[in-house]
C-alpha cells in the first residue's frame, strides 16, 4: 500500500454523483426543509410565548414524549422546531448510511468495484468516494436548513446549531456505514447492521431520556442522536457535543479504512455461512418461500455475531420437523 | 522480462485451499490460454494479478511489478474483461465504455468508434436494457479501445454469439501482432486452440499441464476409424491402442492410438488391406477430458 490507495476518488465522486444525480438533491432539500415546517406551525398553533409555556409543561409531563422526541430545552419557536426535529436526526443518518452502503458494498457485491478495481482506482479510492460524497451531502443539508431557518426570521446560532447537528449526525452513521460495508459480503447485511445500530442508538437516548430523573440518563451519552440534542438549539447552544460526534467519526472512519486495507475485494471481514444444501421438507409453497426469504429481517441484530450461528438454525436443529406435518 | 510471473502462488479462502503453489510464466507478445473447469482457480488467479486479492504465499509479478502494492501504476498498462460484466443499470454503455477508459488512463477515441462498430454495440442503451452478451461487449470495447500493453481476459466471450466470437477471435490476433501480451481464460477449447500460443491447464487450484500445442498433443491420442477387406485380428493386444471397438465381423474398427504408436498401427493395419481410413487428430478438448473425467476428488483440499 502506498499513497496510490486514493488515486481515482476524485472521478467516482464524479461518477457516484452522475448516478445519484436525482435521488441525491432530492433527499438533500427535503431533509433540510422539514423543520422550516415545524417551525410556521409551531409558531401558528402556539403564537404567544404564554401558550408555548403551557405546551412544553404538557410535553414534560409527558413520557411518551420524551421517548419519541427527547426532552424540550426551552418554549422558544425555535427551541419548540428543534425539539420537534429530532426525528430528522434518524432521517439525515438513515440517508446518509444507506447511501455510503450503495455506492461501497452494493457495488462491490455486484462486481462492479472488480470492474474499477482493475483500472487506475487505488484500494481505498470507492469508500473515500462514498463518504466524501455523503459528508458533502449532509453539511449542505446542513447549512441549507441554517439558512432556511435564519430566513424564517429564527436567531443565526441556534439556526447553525440545528443545521449542523443534522450534519453531524449524518457524518457519524455514514462513517459506521462505512464500517458496516466491510464486515459483510452481502449489502443487505450492511444495511441490517446499520438499521440495527441506529435503532439502538435511538432506544439507548430514548431510555435515558425518560428515565432521566431516575438515573438513566447517561444513557443518553451513549448516543450519537443523544448528543446532538444535548446541543440544545435555540436555548443556550453548547457546541461541546459536536466534538463528541467528529470524534466518533474520526473513529469509525479510521476503522473503515483499516478494515478496507486487509480485505480482498468482493470479500467482508466475516466469512459467510454456508446455507443448507438441500430445502426442508416443509420448503414446498410460495409462503414458505416468502417466509424463507424475509426471516433475515426478523432477525436483524444476527449478522453482528455470526459464528455463534442465528436462533433459527439452533432451532432447526434440535427440532428437524418443526414445519407442520400436515404439508408433507 | 516476462509479462506475467507466478511462482508458487497459493491463496486461501478460509481453510479452503483455492491455489495450490501455482506456477506460470506468459512471455511478452505471446497469447496464453488458461483453461480449467469452474471452481479450478483461474478467476482466482486472475484477481491475484489484478490486486483484488491479496496472496497468500509465493510470488507474483506482473509486467515487472507488485500486483497488489503497485496496483494502480500497473493497471494503467493493462486491461480486463471479466466474465460476468455487471455495469451500472441507469448509465448508458458509452458512458461506461469512457469512464473505464477515463479510469485506466486514456483511450483512444477512433479505436473506440472503430470497436463499437465491430462489436455492434449501440452505446446510446441504458446498461440495464443491455443483455449479458451486450454487457460483456461493453468490456470488451472498453478494453481493445485501450492502449493496453497486457489484456487479462477471464472468459471474455461468454454470452457472445458466435458472430461476435469471431470478432473477437480477429481482435485478439490484431493486438497480437501489435506486440502485445494477452492472458486468456477459457473454458472453450476451440477459442484457445485458435489463438494461443502455449496453455497452462488448471485443475482444482493446481496447474496439472503446461506446453505448447505441439507438446500437449504427446499427450493425446488420436481416434482411428478403419475398414479393411480382413478382418482385423490381435488390434487390442497392441501397444498403445486404447478402447478398441471392432464390428461387422472384424471388418470395421473404432479406437484410439496414443501419438507415439501412430506408425507401428498403421503398417500393422494394412496387413488386413485399407479400405477407408479416417483420422481424427487429438484435440485439446480430449486432453481436457481425460484430466478431468478421471475420479475428480471430492472437495478442494483443506487446510
Amino acid at each position: 500500500m502506498n499513497k496510490d490507495i486514493w488515486t481515482g476518488a476524485g472521478s467516482l465522486i464524479r461518477l457516484f454523483l452522475r448516478k445519484d444525480r436525482l435521488i441525491l438533491p432530492v433527499w438533500v432539500i427535503v431533509l433540510a426543509l422539514l423543520p422550516l415546517g415545524y417551525g410556521s406551525s409551531i409558531a401558528e398553533l402556539y403564537p404567544t410565548e404564554e401558550m408555548r409555556a403551557r405546551f412544553v409543561g404538557t410535553i414534560a409531563s409527558n413520557p411518551a414524549m420524551a421517548a419519541f422526541y427527547g426532552p424540550v430545552f426551552g418554549s422558544s419557536v425555535g427551541a419548540l422546531a428543534a425539539w420537534r426535529s429530532s426525528l430528522n436526526l434518524i432521517f439525515v443518518a438513515l440517508a446518509s448510511a444507506l447511501t455510503v452502503i450503495r455506492h461501497t458494498r452494493t457495488d462491490e457485491e455486484a462486481g462492479r468495484r472488480e470492474l474499477l478495481g482493475a483500472t487506475a482506482v487505488g484500494h481505498h479510492a470507492g469508500l473515500t468516494a462514498a463518504l466524501i460524497v455523503v459528508f458533502s451531502a449532509d453539511l449542505a443539508v446542513g447549512l441549507l436548513m441554517a439558512a432556511g431557518l435564519i430566513g424564517t426570521g429564527l436567531p443565526a446560532a441556534g439556526s447553525l446549531a440545528l443545521g449542523l447537528s443534522m450534519a453531524a449526525a449524518g457524518w457519524v452513521f455514514a462513517a459506521a456505514a462505512g464500517v458496516a460495508a466491510q464486515l459483510s459480503e452481502g449489502a443487505g447485511t450492511a444495511r441490517s447492521m446499520t438499521v440495527t445500530a441506529l435503532g439502538l442508538v435511538f432506544a439507548l437516548r430514548a431510555v435515558g431520556d425518560v428515565g432521566e430523573s431516575g438515573g438513566m440518563g447517561w444513557l443518553t451519552w451513549l448516543s450519537p442522536i443523544g448528543w446532538m440534542q444535548r446541543v440544545r438549539p435555540y436555548a443556550d447552544e453548547h457546541w461541546w457535543p459536536f466534538a463528541l460526534a467528529l470524534g466518533a467519526v474520526a473513529v469509525l472512519t479510521a476503522a473503515a479504512y483499516r478494515l478496507s486495507a486487509r480485505r480482498d475485494i468482493g470479500a467482508g471481514i466475516v466469512p459467510p455461512r454456508p446455507g443448507p444444501a438441500a430445502a426442508g421438507p416443509g420448503f414446498r409453497s410460495p409462503l414458505a418461500l416468502a417466509w424463507r426469504l424475509q426471516r433475515g429481517a426478523f432477525t436483524a441484530g444476527r449478522p453482528a455475531s455470526p459464528r455463534s450461528g442465528s436462533p433459527w438454525a439452533a432451532s432447526r436443529k434440535a427440532r428437524p420437523t418443526d414445519w407442520p406435518k400436515a404439508r408433507s | 522480462m516476462p509479462a506475467i510471473e507466478l511462482n508458487k502462488l497459493t491463496k486461501y479462502y478460509g481453510k479452503h485451499l483455492a491455489l495450490n503453489q501455482v506456477d506460470l510464466r506468459v512471455e511478452q507478445g505471446e497469447v496464453y490460454g488458461f483453461i480449467g473447469p469452474n471452481g479450478a482457480g483461474k478467476s482466482t488467479t486472475i484477481r491475484i494479478l489484478l490486486g483484488l486479492l491479496r496472496k497468500d504465499g509465493g510470488q507474483a509479478r506482473v509486467l515487472g511489478g507488485d500486483p497488489w502494492r503497485d496496483a494502480v501504476t500497473l493497471h494503467r498498462r493493462l486491461a480486463y474483461v471479466p466474465g460476468d460484466v455487471s455495469l451500472w443499470p441507469n448509465l448508458s454503455g458509452g458512458e461506461v465504455i469512457d469512464l473505464l477508459g477515463r479510469l485506466r488512463g486514456g483511450m483512444n477515441p477512433k479505436r473506440r468508434a472503430e470497436y463499437l462498430e465491430r462489436f455492434a454495440l449501440d452505446p446510446t442503451k441504458k446498461c440495464r436494457t443491455y443483455s449479458k452478451g451486450n454487457r460483456q461487449k461493453v468490456a470488451l470495447v472498453a478494453a481493445f479501445a485501450s492502449d493496453a500493453e497486457l489484456f487479462i481476459l477471464d472468459e471474455p466471450t461468454s454470452g457472445l454469439d458466435p458472430l461476435m466470437e469471431a470478432v473477437f477471435q480477429q481482435c485478439v490476433r490484431e493486438v497480437k501482432a501489435e506486440g502485445k501480451t494477452v492472458l486468456l481464460s477459457s473454458h472453450i477449447l476451440a477459442e484457445v486452440e485458435a489463438l494461443c500460443d502455449r496453455v497452462s491447464i488448471i485443475r482444482q487450484g493446481r496447474i496439472v499441464e503446461t506446453g505448447t500445442f505441439a507438446e500437449l498433443r504427446h499427450l493425446t491420442r488420436t481416434s482411428i476409424s478403419v475398414e479393411t477387406a480382413l478382418p482385423v485380428a490381435g488390434l487390442s493386444e497392441l501397444p498403445g491402442v486404447h478402447d478398441p471397438v471392432v464390428e461387422d465381423g472384424g471388418t470395421r474398427a473404432r479406437f484410439a492410438v496414443d501419438a507415439g504408436e501412430l506408425d507401428r498401427v498403421v503398417r500393422f493395419l494394412a496387413l488386413f488391406g485399407v479400405r477407408s481410413l479416417v483420422s481424427t487428430p487429438p484435440t485439446l478438448e480430449e486432453l481436457f477430458m481425460r484430466h478431468y473425467g478421471e475420479g475428480i476428488e471430492a472437495g478442494g483440499e483443506r487446510r
